[in-house]
């Protein structure tokens, strides 16, 4: 079988073409093939600088809910029967505020210049769904310095655990700073969280120092630096001299106490606050 | 030319197979890391992740604690109006030098439901410098944390009998 010149030429040039084509493929084949590695290359350094936070985000959450946990397995029906009794009661909340400022004002009293003078209660008491309004008006003598402690104490009603003097956001930043200098020590942080307040007031250091043991000099100063910025120093400040006495008489979680209004007339102050029940 | 492209691609595609970004290690940092590796730990931490949040959210709904979280509910509106009071009496005793207490609050009013706590009192200073005690004394209350604002007074110097003046003080602070 022969083929003619000009057959012959046409069957050149296309080989000569389908190579030309098939070689330009495999040029684009190539490039693209570098391009994927370069890609892989940017996606591997970037999911390598955001997997370290990563872990510490899952760290971080494995030990609050295993905090959560065990608080709902051992703690959780104490604190809500103890938030039944004392913070929120069915019964009116009047009487344990009484017994609660009585032995405040005594204490305050003995620790500096502040005399209880007269607590009343309005008749009247008010219902909004399922909660309890109560209105009283107490009236105390003393300097500002030793009504605003008795106001700090009070403004601490409801509160039962540590963590209820902390906000969410410092209590996140507390755990987030442990994981990343003490990550051995989270387990110990989220329990210090859940810590009884009054027990905590009684002995401040003792606590703290539980907590902060096991850690190295530096990031035990800046984590108890952090922990009083956070709210702790105002419960310091507040109950030292005083807790104890509130734990030994069981005047501790008192009734929610929610300041409405204070006026001062020299030495002479008055406060509007209200008190809840259900 | 026909031979040698399609040498060439078949070369090249099976280049792509096997020379593949999986195989080859990455510098991140200090460390050099496989980037199937990456991925696989990237999976594992998010299905971790979703998985403990899954956890948390079944535990809060099953909490039987409707006393504590109406408890939560009621506390979120407290102001801590001692801790406010304190942070004015810090800033007030940190005009104190030797036996000197220039600055001395007569009246303190808090209105809950404005937010505000409104202080009235007297700067007196022996040397006459009475408003600028004053300024700085309004200067301190607005670095409190707790402090979103605070009036301007208005200044004046009365002068003392013994020498000296005296500036008569009224401000609002508005709560955060």
């Amino acid at each position: 079988m022969t083929f003619s010149p000009q057959t012959r030429q046409r069957f050149g040039v296309g080989c000569f073409s389908a190579g030309l084509l098939l070689t330009a493929l495999a040029c684009g084949i190539l490039a693209s093939h570098a391009r994927l590695f370069s890609q892989k290359r940017d996606t591997a350094v970037m999911i390598g600088t955001q997997l370290p936070k990563l872990k510490s985000t899952v760290s971080l959450l494995a030990a609050s809910v295993a905090a959560e946990q065990m608080f709902a397995r051992q703690a959780l029906a104490a604190r809500e029967e103890q938030a039944s009794v004392y913070v929120l009661p069915q019964s009116s909340p009047g009487p344990r505020v009484v017994k609660t400022l009585q032995e405040l004002s005594l204490a305050l009293g003995k620790l500096g210049s502040l005399r209880f003078e007269k607590l009343m209660f309005d008749p009247a008491v008010s219902d909004e769904g399922s909660i309890k309004k109560l209105t009283g008006h107490l009236t105390v003598r003393g300097s500002l310095q030793d009504t605003a402690r008795l106001l700090t104490i009070l403004g601490f009603g409801g509160d039962m655990m540590v963590r209820d003097a902390i906000t969410p956001a410092d209590q996140e930043l507390f755990l987030r700073q442990t994981e990343a200098s003490a990550p051995l020590s989270l387990p110990a942080a989220e329990d210090f969280l859940y810590l009884d307040l009054i027990e905590y007031a009684s002995d401040p250091d003792a606590h703290e120092q539980r907590l902060l043991a096991d850690m190295s000099v530096d990031t035990a100063s800046a984590l108890r630096a952090m922990l009083l910025s956070a709210g702790l120093a105002d419960v310091r400040s507040a109950f030292t001299g005083i807790a104890p006495s509130l734990k030994e008489r069981n005047l501790w979680p008192m009734p929610l106490f929610d300041v409405r209004s204070v006026t001062r007339d020299q030495d002479r102050w008055t406060v509007e606050f209200v008190t809840y029940g259900r | 030319m026909l031979i040698f492209g399609a040498v060439f691609c078949l070369m090249s595609v099976a280049l792509t197979y096997v020379v593949s970004p999986d195989r080859f290690p990455v510098k991140v940092g200090e460390n050099t890391v496989r980037l199937k590796d990456l991925e696989d730990e990237e999976r594992r931490l998010k299905a971790a992740y979703a998985e403990l949040t899954e956890a948390r959210a079944r535990l809060l709904q099953s909490a039987d604690a409707p006393v504590l979280r109406q408890v939560e509910t009621l506390r979120s509106m407290v102001v801590p109006i001692g801790s406010v009071l304190l942070g004015i009496e810090d800033v007030r005793r940190g005009f104190r030098i030797a036996d000197a207490d220039p600055v001395a609050l007569s009246t303190v009013r808090y209105d809950g439901e404005r937010r505000s706590v409104a202080i009235g009192g007297d700067v007196r200073d022996t040397a006459g410098r009475s408003m600028q005690i004053l300024a700085s004394f309004v200067d301190g209350l607005r670095s409190l944390p707790s402090v979103a604002s605070v009036s301007e007074p208005e200044y004046r110097a009365t002068p003392l009998t013994g020498g000296g003046t005296s500036s008569p003080f009224a401000v609002t602070l508005i709560l955060r």
